[in-house]
């Protein structure tokens, strides 16, 4: 429920005020340094026999890229049933277990040895299973925006919290659809060649940013009824082939579930004219050492049900597909001389796009920017497992 | 050419009417002095001017005349001067505060220039003949009248002066007029109704009448025994309400109490304000030790005290929020307030509920002669306000309402995103007076108050204050008054919330409180002004409601369990003189708060921080049984000392008690934010503060100068865990955290009342402190060390001026200056959720860049005609002058997976304003 925007707002209020439709909201930078770094705990485990994975990085400063995993942890989970779950570090600061699953009812807890530091998690019980009962899109409008909304659809026994991730795939259909492309050959001279790989059709997947949630308290059935979980504004190129989502249902502590609403208003600021008061935000992971450390994050279990939804532009909106809304641009062809023109097929930045009439003459040739006519700069021309075309 | 004459009483007994001179003139000036106006008049005519050049005040004026008589072209030029004239042949003689008699003729020894003069200026109807008792003070012209009957031994004994103070042109009582006694100690203003009330020995007394500007009236009162004296003020150019901050002379110096701020009403009019928005407790702001964290900012910092611990009273009712539109504008009516005091040191021992400060705002008395208004045009509102007579010189209904038209600016708007947004608000309030008899009046209030907007399509925002006040005023006798009140407040705020997916809902807070009290006004002798009473307040909270809205929602019903309290107080404070220099002003009252059933209280386990988890057992209680009940004893004492005659010390000790919290998690405070009772797991706040101040007055009140120190240690204030849900919390107990705060400051401030340039200067030193410590660390704050509070601005500088260019016109400037805010800063970032979160500094460990802000206005006024049928005030305002892009607030947030910075301003651009004002 974003029911402040905040740059709207300022928007409102400098055209209300002064009449100018201008924003006084600017970015700036941000140039303060951190002195300590932080040890960041992330690890939710499922009911779901699979390798349960915890991942442990440190925060950073502004100025230096990310991320920074921690590596050679002591990691391991145990039970109030008594098991152990020892983790392995399969790639630096990703500690994954062997396949198994939490059982409801029984008790959790994350134990991590980091640099001769022990910290340890409060206790969370395993949820029973959840359910996806639908996943449906619709065409509507959201803010102002046309555009399709990708809902869920659950149900409970009980009052639930949900944590919502979701991963889209879409088609990428390249601007120009051609079947042959053109060469430097052994004499260096140019050649026409039938293309060997798909150029034309890719496909990219996008795994969600945004923190989603939901819950069943404060409704009046238990069930999760159209929840939003994705909108896609019509003037987003993911939408204008064929898209994918597969939608994936956290079912979450209380506990849980409130530090990721607070992280969420922290992060989102969807507050009207002052920001939450930000700080350190608590999360389960306490340092049995130095009290005084502060870590982030939370380890927690989830019992989990994923559903797979497809639809295609057409099913919505009935725009021509030459009209629809492009991943790249512009696109116009164009003519070099020779030698120019070697150097740019060689380097990969220029594509065949025609001849005309015949060819040879080189005169004849027209490029294009390689991205133009190859959509695997924007994906992959591998067609997933679980595509299903129309 | 200027002649001077000397003049003394010099009477003719053949003299005995104004030499009546039907020649009628034509004259014709602009920009002119009073003297250079005479002398052009000496040119057309054949009289001659006789005056003394330092009584010409430094006024300039424009006027023309078409055949008008000396005399009303004269009575025109010195309308709104302490002059007066006489003409004898072909002689005007100009005189300074002088009566002129007509009805007594009695004889002094002719001088060399000897001149008869004439009563025009009132008499009273009850007086005796006027007797000048002391011939050697001659030089000074002033009526003399006898009060009460005259009786032998009367000197020693004390007696009551009372009195009404009216305007010239409109028969108006006139507030906050000050009544002095040249050479004593003792003064007062008038009322809201224009009454004032003395005590004064027996004997003879210069009693002088002054308002703004030099207008000042003289007055000798020979005192036998109880009695009347009433004053007619040419009320000049401050008709239109041209007054600066506090005019009330000398009550700086001579109060026991410290850290009181006087909104002069009537002369923010000049000052150059947001898009013409006449704004009383915007002007506050530029006093010092008052201010506002930002310029959108909802609510006031008093002295380093939180927004929730302002009393805001209007005509005793409560106001829980008086902003509009996100603070940018105040919610008080401007035309149809009387006064704005502002209690930030000591606070008078009958308030109380409230840490930091009360604002007593007062509507004004409505005119009981003639139908009048004051209206305004601005490009965001209209504002009208009518005083309607209902029974002659008895009763007076004031009504005032101000909307906004920006709903019809959004819609007409290019920008396509903002055509659905909505943004309006509007306030109305009425006031009736009905004086019953000499001894019985009364007063009633309502205002209403509501605001809407919304920012995305699918939610719309409102929020309304309603309040209504009774006072009921009775005079026993004259050293006995006593006033009940009765007044209910009321306010709450909804929010709809209306998509497109089957979830939408309508929540909504409220508060409900009535109070009664019960305040009496006793004087014992001369020494002592006592002021008892009770007073009781019942609160009602309806924390927090939520309800689907439309048959599809899915969205079910709940509303959090009301949430109820009485807050009781009996008070007593004596202004006890103690000797003619030393005045000590002591208060008591003892607070008790109860907060009562119907309740659940939940037992927490101890040793571990209050959670869900640590819940041990519940309690419950029925209705109205006594869940918890605090109480205190609250000092109230101020003392005041003349070192000399104008320049004064005071001190202060004074403590306070609350019982109702705002809970707001956000850095500034927000409409949204709910309020909460204290209960069996929140405790009150306290407050004690001690203050020093030095007072002096220059050049007969001319000039005001004082610095005032303070310290103030508060406890158990509230704050919250970090990412903490407030609203609709049913343990909210469990996020708050209790602290102590530490504020200490010094503020200066130096003001010119009146002349051509008048307005002030202010200068505030001042920190503000908060400390946040548990056993726990998730309540703790920045390790639990004293860290500064979002509102703490060290350096804090207003200059405030208005310069009168001529009578018609001014000139008018702000400049502000603060030291930035303190803000908590992202110092760090980390990967999470397949996302980037930024980790923060200690809280507040930063600052915004400092602020300042240059605005100015230019004024004109209509002409001043007493017959003209409307008075018109135009306004052209620059605010934001430099353009300064002026950082309100900045904040993070992580977007599409990265984290961004963004800093909010308003007004970063100089807005141009034109308003037009009128009354009639």
């Amino acid at each position: 429920m974003n029911i402040f925007d905040r740059k709207n707002l300022i928007k409102l209020i400098s055209c209300f005020l002064v009449l100018i439709a201008t924003s006084c909201v600017e970015e700036i930078e941000i140039d303060r340094k951190t002195e300590k770094s932080l040890l960041v705990v992330e690890g939710l485990i499922t009911d779901q026999l699979e390798p349960q994975t915890i991942r442990l990085s440190r925060s950073y400063s502004f100025n230096e890229e990310g991320p920074f995993p921690v590596s050679g942890a002591s990691v391991f989970v145990e039970s109030s049933a008594g098991e152990q779950f020892h983790f392995k570090e399969s790639e630096p600061g990703t500690y994954q277990s062997e396949p198994f699953s939490t059982i409801a009812g029984v008790s959790y807890k994350l134990n991590l040895e980091v640099a001769g530091e022990s910290y340890q998690s409060l206790d969370v019980k395993a949820q029973n299973d959840t359910r996806i009962d639908e996943i449906e899109s619709i065409k509507t409008e959201y803010r102002e925006k046309t555009g399709v909304a990708v809902l869920v659809n659950s149900t409970d026994e009980s009052g639930a919290y949900y944590k919502y991730e979701y991963a889209e795939t879409f088609q990428i259909k390249s601007r120009y659809r051609k079947s042959r492309d053109v060469l430097v050959d052994e004499n260096d001279s140019l050649i026409l060649v039938d293309k060997t790989r798909e150029e034309y059709t890719c496909y990219n997947t996008q795994k969600s940013t945004r923190i989603i949630l939901s819950d069943s308290e404060g409704l009046e059935a238990n069930d999760i009824d159209n929840y939003l979980v994705r909108f896609i504004s019509k003037d987003d190129y993911i939408l204008s082939h064929r898209y994918s989502i597969l939608v994936r249902q956290l079912k979450i502590t209380s506990e849980i579930h409130s530090f990721y609403k607070s992280l969420k208003e922290l992060s989102e600021s969807e507050n009207v004219f002052s920001q939450y008061q930000p700080g350190f935000l608590q999360g389960n992971i306490i340092p049995m050492g130095n009290q005084e450390e502060n870590v982030i994050g939370v380890f927690g279990t989830a019992s989990v049900d994923e559903k797979r939804h497809f639809f295609s532009y057409e099913d919505f909106f009935d725009t021509p597909e030459t009209l629809r809304p492009t991943h790249y641009g512009p696109c116009d062809p164009f003519t070099e001389d020779i030698e120019v023109l070697k150097d740019l097929i060689e380097d990969g930045h220029v594509k065949f796009f025609d001849v005309q009439p015949v060819f040879p003459p080189i005169e004849n040739l027209t490029v294009i920017n390689a991205r133009c006519v190859d959509c695997n700069f924007f994906g992959t021309n591998e067609k997933p497992d679980f595509w299903v075309d129309e | 050419m200027k002649r001077t004459i000397s003049l003394l009483i010099l009477l003719f007994a053949f003299f005995h009417s104004f030499s009546q001179n039907n020649e009628r003139y034509d004259l014709e000036y602009e920009n002119a002095s009073i003297d250079e106006i005479f002398l052009q008049l000496e040119a057309k005519t054949n009289f001659k001017f006789y005056f003394l050049d330092e009584w010409i005040p430094n006024k300039r004026q424009s006027n023309s005349f078409k055949q008008e008589t000396l005399e009303t072209i004269l009575g025109n030029i010195l309308a709104e001067t302490v002059l007066n004239f006489y003409v004898l042949d072909k002689r005007v003689i100009i005189t300074e505060n002088n009566i002129v008699h007509d009805e007594l003729n009695f004889v002094n020894p002719p001088d060399s220039t000897q001149v008869g003069e004439q009563e025009i200026i009132e008499t009273q109807e009850d007086q005796n003949a006027p007797i000048f008792l002391e011939q050697e003070s001659e030089s000074e012209e002033i009526a003399t009248y006898k009060i009460g009957k005259e009786s032998t031994g009367s000197q020693d004994r004390y007696y009551t002066l009372r009195g009404k103070v009216l305007s010239k042109e409109e028969n108006e009582p006139l507030s906050n007029v000050a009544i002095l006694i040249a050479g004593e100690d003792t003064g007062t203003q008038t009322d809201l109704n224009g009454n004032y009330q003395l005590r004064l020995k027996g004997g003879e007394h210069i009693i002088i009448a002054r308002t703004l500007g030099n207008n000042t009236i003289r007055k000798r009162a020979v005192v036998y025994n109880d009695g009347n004296l009433d004053f007619t003020l040419s009320e000049s150019l401050e008709q239109l309400g041209e007054v600066v901050i506090d005019s009330k002379s000398d009550r700086n110096v001579k109060e026991a109490f410290t850290g009181v701020s006087v909104i002069d009403v009537q002369r923010v009019k000049t000052m150059p304000l947001i898009l013409g928005e006449r704004d009383l407790l915007k002007a506050a702001t530029t006093l010092p030790g008052i201010s506002k964290a930002g310029e959108g900012a909802l609510g006031f910092n008093i002295r380093g005290g939180r927004e929730d611990q302002n009393l805001i009273l209007l005509d005793q009712g409560v106001i829980y929020n008086p902003n509009h539109f996100f603070g940018v504008f105040s919610a008080i009516n401007p035309f149809t307030t009387g006064s704005v005091e502002i209690y930030k040191g000591n606070i008078p021992a009958k308030y109380g509920g409230r840490l930091s400060s009360v604002f007593d705002i007062r509507t004004k008395k409505g005119n009981t002669q003639d139908f009048s208004g004051e209206g305004s045009v601005g490009p965001v509102t209209g504002n009208l306000s009518l005083e309607i007579p209902l029974i002659k010189d008895k009763s007076s209904l004031i009504v005032g309402g101000r909307a906004t038209y920006s709903d019809w600016i959004l819609k007409n708007l290019d920008e396509e995103s903002l055509n659905n947004s909505e943004a309006s608000f509007y306030d109305f309030i009425a006031n009736y007076s009905h004086q019953i008899d000499a001894d019985n009046d009364f007063n009633l209030t309502g205002y209403y108050s509501r605001d809407k907007f919304s920012i995305t399509s699918d939610s719309l925002y409102s929020y309304k204050n309603r309040m209504f006040s009774g006072t009921f005023n009775h005079r026993f006798h004259s050293d006995l008054k006593a006033s009940v009140n009765i007044a209910n407040s009321y306010y709450n705020f909804d929010i709809e919330y209306d998509s497109q997916f089957d979830n939408n809902f309508i929540t909504s807070f409220e508060i409900n409180d009535t109070k009664i009290r019960l305040d009496l006004e006793q004087s014992i002798g001369d020494k002592h002004e006592l002021n008892y009473g009770i007073a009781t307040k019942l609160y009602q909270i309806m924390p927090g409601s939520i309800s689907p809205l439309g048959s599809n929602s899915i969205i079910e019903s709940n509303s959090l369990a009301e949430d109820k309290g009485l807050e009781s107080a009996v008070f007593l404070a004596d202004a006890f003189e103690i000797s003619e220099k030393l005045l000590l002003n002591a208060g008591l009252r003892f607070s008790t708060f109860s907060s009562l059933g119907p309740a659940v209280v939940n037992q927490y386990a101890e040793g571990v921080p209050k959670s869900e988890n640590s819940v041990v057992g519940t309690q419950e209680y029925g209705n109205n049984e006594n869940v918890k009940t605090y109480s205190g004893l609250e000092y109230r004492i101020g003392a005041r000392y003349f070192i000399l005659d104008d320049f004064s010390v005071k001190a202060g000790y004074n403590t306070t008690m609350q019982y109702i919290h705002t809970l707001s998690n956000n850095t500034l405070v927000s409409p949204t934010d709910i309020y909460k009772l204290s209960d069996s797991h929140i405790k009150p706040q306290q407050a004690q503060q001690f203050s020093l101040g030095f007072f002096k007055n220059f050049k007969d009140n001319e000039y005001e100068l004082s610095v005032e120190g303070y310290y103030k240690l508060t406890d158990d204030i509230i704050d919250f865990e970090t990412g903490a849900t407030l609203f609709m919390n049913e343990n909210i107990e469990t996020s708050i955290i209790q602290g102590e705060g530490k504020s200490y400051g010094a503020e200066f401030l130096l003001r010119k009342n009146f002349g051509d340039l008048n307005g002030w200067l202010g200068y505030t030193y001042s920190r503000s402190l908060i400390k946040l410590d548990s056993p726990f660390t998730t309540q703790r704050v920045n390790n639990g060390e004293f860290f500064p509070s979002n509102f703490d601005k060290p350096h804090d500088f207003s200059a405030v001026m208005n310069y009168k260019l001529t009578q018609r016109f001014s000139l008018s400037a702000n400049f502000i200056y603060q030291t930035g805010r303190p803000v908590t800063y992202p110092i760090g970032k980390y990967d999470f959720n397949n996302s980037q979160f930024v980790t923060y500094s200690d809280r507040n460990e930063y600052r915004i860049p400092d602020y300042y802000r240059l605005d100015i206005s230019f004024n004109a006024e209509g002409n001043h005609k007493i017959e003209k049928l409307a008075h018109s005030f135009w306004s052209i305002s620059i605010y934001n002058v430099l353009g300064r892009n002026n950082p309100y607030s900045v904040f993070f947030v992580t977007d599409n997976g990265e984290v961004k910075a963004y800093q909010s301003s308003i007004f970063s651009i100089p807005v141009p304003t034109i308003t037009y004002n009128f009354k009639f």
